[in-house]
């Protein structure tokens, strides 16, 4: 019996290594030539190819669902165009456990969409498991080389690695399309209407001074029992993003005068940042639940309609905001600046990229996926998923700037019965700025609740900024990339660890000492090998974008903008406010 | 004689269909904790970010010690060893016998259908996730809208409400939802080795004029001491386990240095952050410690009780 339970663990961890040897399965690039080259860029690629072909894509996102695939319109029309039947899969949540469970067993679906920030947009092609872009548009798609060597060729240096692109970008805005428009902020803070006017009818001030601000929310909090005076976003490992604005507002920079990177943690203008947010928790006004509220608790919060001002990440609580308002609670943006009086410098939500869709080594028709990836990209595509096909569900205008819906789209919309089209459903490879540029002006098929939302920061605009270059792009291929990856984390980690300690400390002085001894604790595990690389990391990213300087206010044509408290209102889209 | 001997090794059907069902119970074994014991190597190899697990396995370097050593001179070290074995212990200490008096009591009612509801009502919460379970706790425990801080300020119990996400309340927070989950259903073990006394033996007592709490004490739970010995046994050597679900329900960034255990710690750097061979090698330091806990508890056992689970 003995003899039989050795002779089992060892046929047992022969068989474990058998399939270890197996490794990843990956095509190798002579895998490429068992397929047709197309030659002819004149023509769209995926009109060379009707054949039937089932893909699997996963997206590394969970609310990137498209529930009516195969059922409406966009995804009916996609199969006509190229033959693929996608089988999109998302992940329960986004904590990431499933995509990587999913690498380091080896299994990988056709397509994968992971987060451009994530450490996988550089190791996947690293590690040979994703075919490059550029070889397939090369071979199998040559009418997309132009859309990213020449339109956004911006996007693609961005994106690129050893010269070479290995994944489309969704949800980017492209100078191709942007132009010298002013987008949005990111972040932003937005003040309970009612309540707003009430303090300045009441003290008179406009609550854009740290005074002010603090008068203002302790006339509310005083007046209203239930009133939560500023509510911040949920602290994370790695720190908190209202934060972040914050800083924004108190105009931190991360470029020195010399154009070098600027570390803000380390610099002394961000004592003002952390002594504000204290004294705002010293007095009360950020609750001591917020330390260490979670997601849920900060919606409930927004929802309940007891937040006066909200410093959290506003399109992170959008469902909270609509609930406000069809409860006839309205928020409106608010101006603060720092004790020197400079203008915020806000992020605008511009970005290369969110996520990356990758085409798996793993896939068996690469020729046919780079041909999808093709049509979803191409003008006609984005139009597609977007707003459907042209002569039945839009229209171009006159000048051929915007799209504007049907007759029948607008008797669709009006008896609710869209889902049949799939719009808005494709976000894995969605070009936000395309969007933003054709999209309808008017304000038919939208509900004013959408409207007020997607809005409600769009009076900060002339406060915001290309940060580009402060995304940093970080060279994946240095030696000690890895060493750099592990500090950064590391360093990241102690300041998220003692971020919420910071601001409830005792006292500003507390507070302040804190931040020292955190710093301390960040560069006794390796800051200055992380801030030497960033500042690699930056130049790359300055080089990358085409910028002189990466700081708006260093920029030659910048002048403070000049507001009312809360912003201006002619962004107002679709409707005047 | 000898026929008798060709008697014993021949099985009966229902003998070959429980060695059947015995056989898939290795098989489960070998499959699942001998095979991934191949895994074991990449504690001693430079396999961190590498995307393929079999890949960091078969073409990484060998670096000995190295990924132990990161550990051990860690600056969480330190943190994350004490609150593993803090929070167990203080667990171990007072969870462990809540459920054996929780069953000693049960048995003691008398009660049929007032029995029935207390043992439905303490085995509910054990069918919850710890995600939901957390989650109902987190409301009622919120300080700004939870139910049980009404009740402190209304009460005048505190001077304000209380924030139980604060690291001074996160043990407490852990024993007590864990007895709260845990309770009812762990001691339905107990109340099957109850089951399972003589009635005789009782019966004996009552003629000898023995009470309630004598019976308890003289018969009940003599009775079931080689099954409080096994889990106790087991619950030592589980010492560096910790509740994973529940620690992660109620961490949060203002409670890290009472809330980070090595089972999150693992988490974060093995699953979130791919790194496979640092936390292949904490994993590894963890069970040889719980090996050697495991033998030592078991030791003492044999010779304190002079039982033990082998």
């Amino acid at each position: 019996m003995k003899k039989f339970v050795i002779f089992a663990i060892i046929f047992v961890l022969a068989l474990n290594f058998a399939a270890c040897k197996k490794k990843n399965g990956g095509k190798d690039d002579a895998y490429l030539d068992r397929f047709t080259v197309i030659t002819d860029s004149s023509k769209n690629s995926w009109e060379f190819d009707s054949e039937e072909y089932d893909l699997n894509w996963f997206i590394d996102a969970s609310w990137m669902v498209w529930p009516t695939y195969g059922a409406d319109l966009v995804s009916r029309v996609i199969y006509e165009k190229t033959g693929c039947k996608i089988k999109f899969s998302v992940p329960g949540d986004d904590s990431g456990v499933e995509l990587s469970t999913m690498l380091s067993s080896g299994s990988l679906p056709d397509v994968l969409t992971v987060k451009a920030a994530s450490i996988y947009a550089s190791q996947l092609p690293e590690q040979k498991y994703v075919w490059s872009i550029d070889k397939l548009m090369e071979k199998f798609a040559p009418s997309m080389i132009g859309r990213y060597h020449v339109e956004q060729k911006d996007v693609y240096d961005w994106f690129k690695q050893d010269d070479e692109l290995y994944g489309i970008p969704n949800l980017c805005y492209t100078d191709y399309y942007i132009g010298d428009d002013k987008l949005p902020p990111n972040g932003g803070f937005l003040v309970r209407e009612d309540w707003y006017n009430e303090v300045v009818a009441a003290t008179g001030e406009d609550m854009t001074t740290k005074s002010s601000f603090l008068n203002g929310v302790k006339y509310i909090t005083d007046k209203y029992q239930k009133a939560i005076g500023v509510q911040l976003d949920p602290f994370t490992d790695t720190g908190n993003l209202s934060v972040i604005w914050l800083s924004q507002y108190f105009a931190v920079p991360f470029e020195k005068e010399d154009g070098t990177y600027n570390h803000q943690i380390t610099d002394e203008r961000y004592k003002e940042v952390i002594t504000f947010l204290n004294t705002l928790y010293g007095n009360k006004y950020i609750a001591d639940a917020n330390l260490t509220a979670n997601t849920a608790a900060v919606k409930r919060n927004i929802s309940l309609g007891n937040v006066f001002v909200c410093m959290a990440t506003p399109q992170n609580y959008n469902d909270a905001f609509l609930n406000c308002y069809n409860n006839g609670v309205k928020y409106i943006p608010l101006v603060l600046h720092n004790d020197r009086g400079d203008a915020p410098v806000l992020q605008d939500l511009r970005g290369k990229g969110y996520m990356l869709s990758m085409i798996t080594r793993d896939c068996e028709r690469p020729d046919k996926v780079i041909k999808l990836f093709d049509f979803l990209t191409s003008e006609e595509g984005q139009l597609l998923i977007n707003f459907g096909v042209e002569g039945d569900t839009f229209v171009w205008d006159d000048n051929r700037e915007h799209v504007v819906w049907t007759e029948k789209y607008k008797a669709d919309y009006a008896a609710e019965n869209t889902t049949q089209y799939g719009f808005g459903m494709c976000n894995a490879l969605l070009n936000q700025s395309f969007y933003d540029k054709v999209e309808p002006v008017s304000a038919d098929c939208k509900k004013a609740s959408s409207i007020y939302i997607s809005n409600l920061k769009a009076p900060l605009s002339d406060y915001s900024y290309d940060y580009t270059a402060s995304f940093l792009l970080p060279d994946t291929s240095r030696g000690d990339y890895y060493n750099f990856v592990e500090k950064n984390e590391r360093v990241n980690q102690i300041w998220g660890r003692y971020l919420p300690q910071m601001i409830g400390a005792k006292s500003n002085e507390a507070a302040l000492d804190i931040l020292a001894s955190t710093i301390k604790s960040m560069r006794d595990n390796g800051l200055d090998f992380v801030l030497s690389f960033n500042a690699d990391a930056y130049q790359r990213a300055k080089t990358a974008a085409g910028m002189e300087y990466g700081w708006p206010v260093y920029r030659a044509d910048y002048t403070a903008p000049v507001t009312g408290a809360n912003g201006n209102f002619s962004y107002w889209k679709y409707i005047a406010r | 004689m000898e026929k008798a001997k060709k008697t014993t090794k021949k099985y009966s059907k229902s003998q070959w269909a429980l060695l059947f069902m015995a056989g898939l119970g290795v098989v489960f074994l070998l499959v699942f904790n001998y095979a991934p014991m191949f895994g074991i190597s990449l504690a001693f190899q430079s396999g961190d970010y590498v995307i393929d697990v079999r890949d960091a396995i078969l073409n990484s370097e060998f670096v000995g010690f190295d990924n132990f050593k990161k550990f051990l001179t860690d600056p969480e070290f330190i943190d994350v060893v004490v609150n593993t074995l803090g929070l167990n212990v203080l667990s171990l200490v007072l969870t462990f016998p809540a459920p054996i008096i929780f069953a000693l009591c049960i048995n003691e009612v008398k009660n049929k259908r007032f029995k029935k509801v207390v043992q439905t009502v303490s085995y509910f919460p054990y069918f919850l996730s710890w995600i939901v379970f957390g989650g109902i706790v987190l409301s009622m425990l919120d300080s700004q809208t939870g139910i049980v801080n009404e009740i402190i300020v209304k009460l005048k119990l505190a001077a304000g409400p209380v924030n139980f996400g604060l690291s001074e309340y996160f043990w407490g927070l852990i024993i007590v939802t864990g007895l709260i989950k845990g309770v009812g259903w762990n001691s339905v073990i107990y109340l099957a080795a109850i089951a399972g006394i003589d009635a005789s033996m009782y019966e004996a007592a009552e003629i000898d004029g023995a009470n309630r709490w004598n019976k308890m004490w003289f018969i009940t739970l003599p009775s079931i001491l080689p099954t409080i010995t096994v889990y106790l046994i087991l619950a030592i050597s589980g010492l560096l386990n910790s509740g994973f679900d529940q620690i992660w329900v109620f961490r949060n960034q203002m409670n890290l240095d009472r809330s980070e255990v090595i089972d999150t710690y693992v988490y974060k750097h093995g699953i979130l952050k791919n790194q496979y061979s640092y936390t292949t090698a904490i994993g590894l330091l963890k069970s040889v410690i719980a090996l050697i806990l495991l033998t030592v508890s078991n030791a003492v056992s044999k010779k304190i009780a002079g039982r033990g689970i082998y």
